[in-house]
């Protein structure tokens, strides 16, 4: 009796420790629950990686039209160089731990990350382009890998222009170039006055391949988008041309000297930005140097030099053959937005994407003056530094229009190919002929030839 | 009793046995299996291959001007290293030079430096206007001048002088432990027999120090195999090619290109080269020791 007793004595102490342990444990979350702020209070985040183009982490002006407008979401920009975007990306995407939007170049990029990005086809349809989207955005189609369509274009980027500083040309009397031998004259002018004509960072395989496409469709314009897909010869006398004109541009002294280990960003373009060279090759993305924001940070950027007083402007490259047929440019989307296939914010990463590519962010891209690749949004000149400079822009979107085809190589093997032969010829170690072959023989790997 | 402390041993070796096991030998047998795979897609899965990824790797001229470069970087790196350190050694081990701790202390810095650092350090040098250049015309030696990173026959022999100026201290302090190593009778008794400076260096010192010389001679060439900081921050294996390293190659295979089977049997290449080259040195070495 006297044990039993004690078994219940027992059993009711344990009872009364169990409640005071629950309500040890209870007590504190009912707080935590009370206090917290609720779960729809929270802004839905967007994580967003890119590399230049996404702009600056802080005070980006994207982000802050975007969360003024959506107040319900807020966009965490990760902004990486190049290099580093494209290995962090892979390792992200592979463990699931990635951006809910992530940006991608045309060509192998696009191919890559295809499987990892959501279909937005049915999310441009669904937009205010409604079903006809295709034509009122440029470029959309050099985004699409196995019929899925990866990334909505952001802006478009036209290669094949030679940027001057038409400052310094009018400070020294050198006439802009139209030939290969007003080339050579204004170079001999600028040479006589100890500044750089021509900069050319050939440490970098996209500048090499930018020049070369502009060589090429200066002798048989559009050719070269048959030829790097195997759908016309490589190795014939015309790309053997396009080899030799581009070795002349580093033998005739053009090109400066150690220009195969100068990069184009940061080194070559600095120097074309500080002054210290009269001449680029690059593209419609330069196109923001025209503005005034550009020349008032240019001045701290640069601060010593007159970055912030020159005045850029751009031509098309002119020609470095005989009988050459210029005007045209290359290229289409820089970069397109793509959402990724496992966010778990899907309508907000589209609202984001749509804001970027359709919407608002267009108008923020052309006040930049970069080309939108919404056809309905103009670019904005109102802020560049002269009037003459929008000739720059009218320029631009007549060849816009017909851009003779797109600038990234579409297969990566190729691409390498092409850029090491020109490293190469450029070097003094291969034959313009070995050279071509050597490209000829890249593509009929590729393409099964 | 035994077996207990059998069990004890095994207990206390057991996280650093899980460590190389998993970390080491796992990641040596994954590359080895991703060798297999054609494996070209972030997410798609592999398709095996079997080996025709090193029939591939034995076809491709890049591969034979990597191991050309790394051959000669190796060569000129190590022996330079090894007869400078070995002569600073010798010299700041006597009385002869003042301060030498102080000099010491400078010898070693570069070598604490990161890599990442100099590279970029002197990636700005040797540009055509740079210091390097201004330097040689400063004292007379225009004739010197050189694209030194831009012009393909001479970017590997750029970062041969880079690396021999960041590593020769490493070699120096090898040097240092071994010469504080050697009986000084043994020095004293040569220099009252009659032997000189050269002699003694050649005769007594530096068969005293073989283990040394093997041991930098391994780490040198290893070393050599797996650089990429330099040629990648310096050169990114340009120009044409003149500075590709296996390491580099690898890095545009597998993370620019996405090719991770073709970079995966470049590593399994590298690995090999790295394991062959060491066991032969050591077996050449054991033999010449009997």
């Amino acid at each position: 009796m006297e044990g039993l007793k004690m078994s219940d004595q027992k059993r009711a102490d344990n009872r009364s420790r169990f409640k005071v342990l629950l309500a040890a444990i209870l007590l504190p979350l009912s707080l935590i629950v009370a206090t917290s702020p609720s779960a729809s209070a929270e802004p839905t985040v967007i994580n967003w990686w890119a590399w230049n183009p996404g702009g600056p982490v802080d005070d980006n002006p994207h982000i802050k039209a975007f969360e003024a407008a959506n107040p319900d979401i807020k966009v965490v920009l990760r902004n990486l160089a190049y290099e580093d975007y494209k290995n962090a990306l892979r390792l992200a995407v592979t463990t699931g731990e990635g951006p809910d939007v992530f940006g991608v170049q045309v060509g192998p990029l696009t191919d890559q990350y295809a499987s990892s990005a959501e279909d937005l086809t049915s999310y441009l349809s669904k937009s205010v382009l409604g079903s006809g989207w295709k034509k009122k955005m440029i470029g959309a189609d050099q985004l699409v890998s196995a019929g899925k369509q990866v990334a909505s274009p952001f802006y478009i980027s036209a290669a094949g222009l030679l940027w001057y500083n038409k400052t310094l040309f009018d400070k020294n009397k050198v006439t802009v170039p139209t030939d290969l031998a007003s080339f050579k004259a204004a170079c001999a002018k600028f040479k006589a006055v100890k500044i750089n004509c021509f900069i050319h960072g050939a440490k970098d395989a996209w500048v090499n391949l930018d020049m070369f496409q502009t060589i090429s469709n200066q002798i048989d314009p559009g050719n070269f988008y048959k030829a790097i897909k195997g759908e016309s010869k490589f190795n014939t006398p015309n790309y053997v041309k396009a080899f030799s004109t581009w070795k002349s541009l580093f033998t005739s002294g053009l090109v400066q000297k150690g220009s195969l280990g100068t990069p184009q960003y940061m080194d070559a373009y600095d120097s074309y930005m500080k002054g210290s060279s009269a001449m680029i090759l690059l593209g419609s993305w330069q196109n923001p140097q025209m503005t005034k924001t550009s020349a008032a940070l240019n001045a701290k950027t640069y601060a010593g030099t007159n970055a912030g007083k020159f005045l850029h402007m751009a031509v098309p490259m002119p020609g470095l053959v005989a009988k050459a047929k210029t005007g045209a440019l290359f290229g289409g989307p820089d970069l397109g937005w793509a959402m990724s296939s496992t966010s778990k914010n899907k309508a907000a990463a589209w609202k984001w994407i749509e804001f970027l590519t359709i919407g608002e962010g267009q108008k923020i891209m052309a006040g930049q003056g970069n080309q939108p690749a919404n056809i309905s949004v103009p670019i904005d000149t109102s802020d560049f530094l002269s009037s003459s400079q929008k000739g720059v822009v009218e320029m631009q979107a007549k060849a816009l229009a017909t851009m003779i085809g797109q600038r990234e190589i579409p297969n990566a093997d190729v691409q390498k190919a092409l850029a090491d032969a020109l490293s190469a010829v450029a070097a003094g170690t291969q034959s313009a002929t070995a050279a071509a072959t050597a490209v000829q023989k890249a593509i009929n790997l590729a393409y099964g030839l | 009793m035994k077996r207990n402390q059998n069990r004890i041993g095994l207990l206390f070796i057991s996280p650093s046995l899980i460590l190389v096991g998993v970390i080491v030998y796992f990641g040596i047998g994954y590359t080895f299996w991703g060798s297999t795979r054609e494996w070209s897609d972030i997410r798609s899965p592999s398709t095996s291959i079997g080996f025709s990824n090193f029939e591939k790797v034995a076809q491709d001229p890049i591969v034979y001007m990597a191991l050309k470069n790394i051959l000669i970087f190796g060569f000129l790196t190590v022996l330079i290293q090894m007869i400078l350190g070995f002569f600073a050694a010798v010299m700041l081990s006597g009385n002869t030079i003042i301060a030498r701790n102080i000099h010491k202390t400078f010898i070693f810095l570069p070598v604490i430096i990161s890599p990442a650092v100099t590279s970029i350090s002197f990636q700005q040098l040797m540009t055509p206007d740079g210091e390097v250049n201004s330097f040689l015309r400063l004292i007379g030696l225009d004739s010197l001048q050189q694209e030194w990173l831009a012009d393909p026959k001479v970017a590997l022999v750029s970062l041969v002088i880079i690396n021999i100026w960041q590593w020769t201290s490493f070699s120096f302090i090898l040097y240092q432990a071994a010469l504080t190593q050697i009986d000084q009778e043994t020095l004293e008794a040569a220099e009252i027999d009659g032997a000189n400076s050269r002699q003694m260096m050649a005769k007594i010192i530096a068969p005293q120090i073989k283990g040394t010389h093997l041991t930098l001679v391994i780490m040198g060439f290893i070393g050599s195999m797996k650089t990429f900081e330099l040629p990648f921050l310096v050169t990114r294996g340009g120009p044409a090619g003149s500075t590709e390293f296996l390491t580099t190659y690898i890095f545009d295979q597998t993370v620019l290109r996405f090719k991770f089977g073709y970079g995966s049997t470049l590593s399994v290449l590298l690995c090999l080269l790295s394991i062959i080259f060491t066991v032969v040195l050591i077996r050449n070495s054991r033999e010449r020791n009997m």
